[in-house]
């Protein structure tokens, strides 16, 4: 085998053959190259922030539509309280998409029913999409067992967290938070989809809020830019069931 | 180089380079998705939306420094010219998955919902507040400069536009950048729990620009080296002397006030024209005499030494200047004679 010694004076033309000295370097770099690529990918995509661990059983066709019975309460936003023999607690409903239930609730307010969706949930806290069918909330034949769970206030407190969309923050979105996400939330808390504070302690470990207005009603649209922002916020602590809720006075939600 | 329009010229080297380009693009988001979901596995998992988006927005972004970083390395190495050769390629690439990465997160960010996902993106999501612009916006930004360079990226714009314009809104690659790393900072890199990530771009910036810095400073110093003196009688200047001049290459002389001008030597022949090719501006003076033309080394435009026209069938032509020899020194008259003006070449050892 002989060996071509590189020329210095080589002079690389796209449309002509590429000089021997251009072709053994090439070799290197471009390989070099792919791998820097890959190492990148590997470093950016192994790195990203833990979307924590949530569920979605999505889909109609997916086969993961349930059946669900309870209490139904419409105001602030529709939840109900399960009264399943598997399942128990409250759980927020939301219509598909960036929508929430008030409308369709609205008629089952206070009513024993029964309701087919998908179940999202993240640590215990669930909401339930809706099916896309009028069947998906009926009176149930039998009246309820009980009612809607006695409010517990528990004094007034100040939480610092972010803002979120219930749905997406509880697993129909991986992550359902941050910056990347603002767009998101407030496009699914303007839709109706009810907010919630994720509020974390120094050890990371998070609590969520339903929040409200100050006399527990939807809460006041001029929080919904906040959305993916570190807020702190000041308001009445309540527990709804398992529910925990803060009645948000405005003046006191600060920008971080 | 070419007589007429196509939509591509296509060569063996640019169906090479074309077909490396999109392997890399694809080995590259394919690496990003795997390892997203090995990584996160359910139900800690991310959304595969998610992971599509970031790997389509990084691969935009890793692939718009390797266009960046490759005009300065062929500066500074002239064996990188064959990734410059086919770069447009790569810049209409980086728009492309741009356009993918725009198109999957405002669809799935924004759908769904009560409002047209278009409109909300741009009206801020109703989050407007003074002096506080939506990350998303600076990804618009970048987008839009990265389409014009692509929609103007083909030569038909190049000779209707004329190569100084062109040039000028292909240098709107730098907004480009600014707005994309102001996108990349204020949108994912605020929502990462590691440093690595902002690590990646901080070194992907300081690369541009070290390389730009490295190319910026090795021409100035050849420019200062060959600064040339003017002599008494003003329209002429001692350039260099004719043992600077390698053969079948070019010194470039860098006067004040004008242009920089490429003198070559062609055996014994001296010539000298502008520095500037008449494509896209490539240095001809880091060109060389292939076949007898003056040959620029980013796309091989070619012209002859003696008159700066391009062979037939091609029309392209540059400037070109007097030359003339007194004994070993070359001497220059510094004013740019019309385009395709032919000038006999100065002959070594005849005065």
């Amino acid at each position: 085998m002989t060996k071509r010694a590189s020329n210095s004076d080589e002079f690389y033309v796209g449309y002509l053959s590429v000089p021997w000295g251009h072709s053994r370097f090439l070799r290197v770099a471009v390989p070099v190259t792919l791998w820097v690529m890959v190492f990148v990918a590997m470093g950016v995509a192994w790195t990203q922030r833990d979307p924590g661990r949530a569920v979605w059983e999505e889909g109609p066709d997916s086969g993961f539509f349930r059946l669900w019975d309870g209490v139904l309460r419409a105001k602030p936003y529709p939840m109900v309280e399960l009264i399943n023999a598997r399942e128990e607690g409250v759980a927020l409903l939301v219509e598909m998409g960036k929508h929430g239930a008030s409308e369709r609730a609205a008629a089952f307010d206070g009513k024993h029913v029964m309701i087919l969706g998908n179940r999202v949930e993240r640590d215990g806290r669930r909401i339930i999409e809706l099916a896309d069918s009028p069947d998906a909330i009926v009176t149930h034949p039998d009246p309820a067992p009980r009612g809607f769970p006695p409010e517990e206030d528990l004094g007034e407190v100040t939480l610092t967290g972010e803002i979120v969309d219930a749905k997406c923050f509880l697993g129909v979105m991986k992550p359902g938070e941050g910056m990347t996400h603002k767009s998101c939330a407030i496009l699914c808390l303007t839709g109706g989809i009810p907010p919630m504070l994720v509020a974390r302690d120094e050890a990371g470990m998070a609590s969520y809020y339903l929040l409200t207005d100050e006399n527990g009603g939807p809460m006041a649209a001029e929080l919904i830019p906040l959305a993916g922002e570190p807020v702190e916020v000041t308001g009445m602590h309540r527990k709804w069931g398992d529910l925990d809720v803060l009645h948000v006075r405005i003046e006191t939600v600060k920008k971080r | 180089m070419s007589a007429s329009y196509t939509w591509v010229h296509w060569n063996r080297h640019k169906k090479v380079y074309d077909g490396a380009l999109v392997g890399a693009v694809a080995l590259y988001i394919a690496t990003f998705v795997v390892v997203g979901k090995v990584a996160f596995p359910p139900p800690g998992n991310l959304s595969d939306e998610v992971l599509i988006v970031r790997g389509l927005g990084t691969a935009a972004f890793v692939l718009l420094h390797m266009v960046l970083c490759i005009g300065p390395l062929a500066r500074l190495d002239r064996r990188f010219a064959a990734l410059l050769y086919n770069r447009r390629h790569m810049g209409v690439t980086v728009f492309c998955l741009g356009l993918a990465h725009a198109a999957v997160s405002i669809g799935y960010y924004g759908g769904f919902g009560v409002r047209n996902p278009l409109l909300a993106m741009l009206s801020g999501y109703g989050s407007l507040v003074p002096g506080e612009w939506p990350f998303e916006w600076f990804g618009l930004m970048g987008l839009v400069i990265l389409f014009l360079m692509a929609a103007t990226s083909h030569d038909f714009w190049l000779a209707n536009l004329s190569a100084a314009s062109w040039k000028r809104l292909h240098l709107l690659v730098y907004f480009a950048y600014a707005a994309l790393v102001m996108h990349v900072t204020l949108g994912f890199l605020r929502d990462q729990s590691t440093i690595v990530p902002t690590l990646l771009v901080g070194a992907g910036i300081a690369l541009v620009a070290s390389l730009h810095i490295a190319a910026s400073v090795m021409e100035r110093r050849i420019a200062t080296s060959q600064a040339a003196s003017r002599e008494p009688h003003p329209q002429w200047i001692d350039a260099c002397a004719v043992d600077d001049i390698p053969e079948s290459r070019a010194r470039v002389v860098c006067l004040k006030g004008s242009e920089r001008i490429a003198i070559f030597r062609n055996g014994g022949s001296i010539s000298a024209v502008t520095n500037v090719c008449a494509h896209q501006g490539g240095p001809l003076g880091e060109g060389k005499i292939v076949d007898g033309c003056i040959t620029c080394p980013w796309h091989g435009y070619q012209y002859r030494a003696e008159d700066g026209c391009s062979p037939p069938p091609f029309t392209e032509k540059i400037h070109t200047y007097q030359v003339r020899v007194q004994g070993s020194r070359v001497m220059l008259n510094p004013e740019a004679l019309a385009p395709g003006t032919r000038v006999e070449p100065a002959r070594v050892g005849e005065e």
